[in-house]
């Protein structure tokens, strides 16, 4: 079953492109008509993440040009690792998700559990991630003003790495 | 484009930064249901629903203590 994301075009369409770069050979005066070609490859995006709930799901079946996505990860602060776009995000993602879960084993050990603190530990990591799911994907949960869901604000988690 | 306070050059403080970005975005996407509903949402045990609380709750759980 596919579960809808409840509003990520938002922090898609905040970001908008920058302007594609030119091509070898190309000339100067024509990049006006590709601004259309960018605005038509974002609205495809939105309309892919909308109808995909993973990321990874969403990017790979997206058809429009490679660089409106990598203008998108580098506008939100994304750095280039692998080469390839989708990775370099699945990589950002990854990577956010371990700090997070570092922060709560640390957190775990200062407040010192009843259970076992390696097995506790252990179990945060798939906690972690479904909780962040559920968060997400629930359409019964509000809505804040500011950034619309916390599915913008996850997006955002790959901001810093 | 975002800035980097301690640059990532620099061993383990480079990345304590982003650790700190990483915490307030987790904190800002829990933040935006109660208490309850992130009880609910949470599917693992209470001790690592209390940890979390700690990461994303503090004020809260300072005032249950008392």
């Amino acid at each position: 079953m596919v579960r809808r994301l409840r509003c990520p075009s938002a922090a898609v369409l905040g970001c908008g492109v920058d302007e594609r770069p030119l091509q070898v050979g190309e000339d100067p005066n024509q990049q006006g008509q590709y601004e259309e070609d960018s605005q038509r490859d974002l609205r495809e995006l939105v309309d892919v993440i909308h109808a995909n709930s993973l990321i990874g799901v969403s990017l790979s079946s997206f058809d429009g040009t490679d660089w409106v996505l990598r203008s998108l990860f580098s506008k939100l602060g994304g750095r280039a690792v692998t080469g390839r776009i989708w990775l370099d995000v699945i990589v950002s993602l990854a990577a956010a998700v371990l700090l997070s879960w570092l922060a709560l084993v640390i957190a775990l050990a200062i407040r010192r559990p009843k259970g076992n603190l390696m097995k506790e530990s252990l179990r945060l990591l798939p906690d972690l991630l479904r909780l962040l799911r559920r968060l997400t994907t629930n359409r019964d949960l509000p809505t804040g003003s500011a950034s619309e869901s916390p599915c913008c604000s996850s997006t955002w988690l790959c901001r810093s790495i | 484009m975002p800035i980097d306070l301690i640059p990532d050059f620099i061993p383990i403080l480079g990345y304590a930064d982003d650790a700190i970005v990483v915490v307030l975005v987790l904190r800002s996407v829990c933040r935006r249901v109660s208490m309850e509903e992130l009880r609910e949402a949470w599917p693992g045990s209470d001790d690592g629903f209390a940890a979390l609380c700690q990461l994303v709750r503090p004020a809260a759980v300072a005032r249950a203590r008392h």
